[in-house]
């Protein structure tokens, strides 16, 4: 054994390693085959269920997709029945989950890092934000019941649109601000002491800075966040999505806002409840559907990234 | 100044998704506000259409009520209809506002089936003019119902045998007593791993045993459902409190806990098929559909065995059968578009949907019962 720190060890260290052969690194070849098991298991995995979810759907996926997409649900028979209740339910309710969301949660992750900064006050706020995030979405769903539907439902009109949207506004609020903290603290700070240095105030180094240099990164984090929210199925039916028979009689596209609503997730809880094996192919299909959806989500989200990315 | 021009294309990109959101936001505030009044105009203008002239209780009184309607005020009649509980009455009702909005396109339907007690609670809350029970209602509900401001009408509208189901490959289970259940599935059977592990308790209560070695696996509705309390108080709640009297049981718990407990009756079905000695019991709607692989134990009431059929059921042969119920908030059972539902749902026609989503048809009697509930407004328990 050489000592490392003359250097006469260390040359002839390096001359051992030198003269391993490529095999000889046992443990590195046993880690990288570790590591490539874990990736091909954890792919594999989604290809398997992307795979069985497109076999198990293909009768309705392959045959009457149109009309699939096209029909709201009829208790008839799988056949009847379609998406399209699921579909604008789901855009609707993530519009309104959008709206009371985003502008709430980018101005908390501002005022916290821009504002509070590294204040007591804004810490503990901070760490109630990521405990919040981590809470199970069927107490969101509680909370909705019991705020949004109930409380407030002379502004909600009970279990509507609007009252299952700002439920899961409130669970996608943590992941928003979370996110939209990070962005503005990765804007180097180099950049707001330039524009203080040129004598930019306040609002001008914000507006024309910094908010534009996280823009990408708020707006990514932003449509992840709206893309899980199309995903929730345990708090809209507590807050009283329909998971049966849904018509709108002659309400128009407003007045649907504060009626009853349905939702894809809750769909396909419903599809999959129900006797018989046709319905299964519905739940199946309508998985591939949500997938195609929350796909082209996150596809918008890539390309905003892409469109307003800036490197340092 | 080169630098700064796509910064500014950015924060002005941010600031119009912000202000699109908040005018979106004050849109839906408004549109809030001006639905309110447009729906209660809407009421108005349908209150004053002829859509009830008949009270007396007949089906064909029912019957020509909603043919009226049919014929009067097709295109006037509008409102919204929401109705939630029992998942198991839910396929009822979607059939019947599945037929009744094709005649009535102008009223909106909401239909959703969480469960016989979250039915009776969101009518507590007075969030629904009707809602489904698969059971009859608790006194409990009841008195926070009333307590709330708000009389209901009951109405049976059809009747669920409970199935007690098994794999289709086990040969080794024909027929159960309730004794044998009893000793299966009830509390003093915490632990019992194996049919055979019940063979000492099924002869002290006189079943029919003795049962073979064959893992007992047992499947079946949590505590949330209406077919977990009907099980109970059907099959297993007399034997159990014998056994309480007689100390030798739980004042407090009927069904043992050690089982696969679910929601989903899908996946009671799919447990029960997979496991060639299980045990466990579901709704006769679903169990019926998915004869081809679980099979329909015959139960011994005390007068035989029976098999669980549309006929063994109506006629109250099988032990195992439950009225499905709905319930109106009587406030509410004048509005023009609950009623024609209403006054459909018992019509002849209404009832045929009964049997189309699986279940049984009432007796003459007790549906006479209904309509007469529902022509008087009769409130409170009345079955």
């Amino acid at each position: 054994m050489s000592v490392l720190t003359t250097p006469a060890g260390i040359a002839a260290d390096a001359a051992d390693v030198l003269r391993r052969r490529p095999g000889a690194d046992i443990a590195g070849a046993v880690f990288r085959w570790l590591l490539i098991g874990a990736t091909v298991f954890a792919t594999g995995f989604l290809g398997v269920l992307l795979a069985v979810m497109i076999v198990d759907g293909w009768d309705v996926l392959s045959g009457n997709l149109w009309y699939f997409l096209t029909n709201g649900f009829s208790q008839r028979s799988a056949a009847e029945s379609g998406v399209s209740q699921g579909i604008i339910g789901s855009l609707q309710v993530a519009l309104v989950t959008g709206v009371f969301a985003v502008p709430i949660g980018v101005a908390t992750a501002i005022y916290l890092v821009e504002y509070a900064q590294d204040s007591r006050f804004a810490r503990i706020v901070e760490l109630n934000i990521r405990n919040l995030a981590g809470v199970p979405s069927i107490v969101y769903g509680l909370l909705g019941l019991a705020v949004f539907v109930q409380t407030i439902d002379r502004f909600t009109k009970g279990a509507s649109v609007i009252a299952g949207g700002m439920t899961l506004a409130a669970l996608v609020l943590p992941i928003i601000v979370i996110t939209s903290v990070e962005a503005l603290k990765a804007v180097p700070d180099s950049l707001r002491e330039a524009a203080y240095g040129v004598g930019a105030t306040k609002w001008e180094v914000l507006s024309r800075q910094v908010l534009p240099a996280a823009l990408s990164t708020i707006l990514t984090g932003t449509v992840l966040a709206l893309a899980r929210a199309l995903g929730e199925a345990a708090p809209l039916i507590l807050v009283g999505a329909a998971t049966g028979f849904l018509s709108f009689g002659d309400a128009n596209m407003f007045e649907t806002f504060t009626g009853p609503y349905t939702a894809l997730p809750v769909q396909i809880f419903n599809f999959a409840r129900l006797p018989g094996a046709d319905w299964g192919v519905n739940a199946a299909a309508a998985s591939v559907v949500i997938l195609v959806l929350v796909l082209a989500v996150n596809g918008l989200a890539i390309y905003l990234r892409n469109r307003f990315e800036k490197q340092w | 100044m080169q630098k700064i021009s796509p910064n500014r294309r950015g924060t002005k990109l941010l600031l119009a998704l912000l202000t699109s959101f908040a005018l979106i936001a004050a849109a839906c505030g408004s549109d809030d506000s001006s639905e309110a009044d447009g729906g209660t105009a809407g009421a108005a203008a349908t209150t004053a259409a002829p859509a009830d002239d008949d009270s007396s209780g007949t089906a064909s009184a029912a019957a020509t009520t909603a043919a009226t309607a049919d014929d009067d005020d097709d295109m006037s009649l509008s409102g919204s209809i929401s109705v939630t509980g029992s998942s198991t009455v839910e396929p009822v009702t979607n059939l019947v506002a599945e037929a009744f909005a094709d005649e009535h396109p102008g009223v909106a339907f909401s239909v959703a089936g969480p469960g016989s007690g979250d039915g009776h609670k969101a009518a507590c809350a007075g969030e629904v003019p009707i809602w489904n029970s698969s059971r009859q209602i608790k006194d409990s509900e009841a008195e926070c119902i009333n307590g709330a401001g708000i009389e209901f009408i009951e109405l049976r509208v059809g009747i669920d045998g409970i199935s007690v189901i098994t794999a289709a490959a086990n040969d080794t289970v024909d027929c159960l007593s309730f004794e044998d259940l009893y000793s299966l599935i009830g509390d003093e059977a915490i632990g019992f791993q194996k049919w055979s592990d019940a063979n000492d308790l099924n002869a002290e209560l006189g079943g029919s045993g003795p049962f073979g070695d064959g893992a007992l696996e047992i499947f079946a509705p949590g505590e949330e459902s209406g077919t977990f309390d009907s099980f109970i108080e059907i099959a297993l709640e007399d034997v159990w409190e014998g056994r309480v009297e007689e100390g030798h049981a739980d004042e407090n718990f009927a069904v043992r806990p050690d089982y696969n407990a679910s929601a989903n009756d899908n996946v009671i079905i799919d447990g029960i098929a997979g496991n060639e000695h299980s045990l466990g019991w579901v709704g006769f709607a679903f169990a019926d559909a998915n004869r081809d692989v679980v099979k329909l134990v015959e139960i011994d009431g005390g007068d035989g065995c029976v098999s669980p059929t549309p006929e063994t059921i109506a006629s109250a042969e099988f032990p195992i059968a439950r009225f499905l119920y709905t319930y109106i908030d009587a406030a509410q059972a004048s509005d023009p578009a609950i009623k024609a539902f209403v006054d459909f749902m018992l019509s002849d026609e209404g009832q045929t949907y009964v049997v189309e989503a699986g279940y049984v048809n009432l007796d003459p009697a007790d549906l006479a019962q209904s309509r007469s509930n529902w022509s008087n407004l009769t409130t409170g328990m009345t079955f």
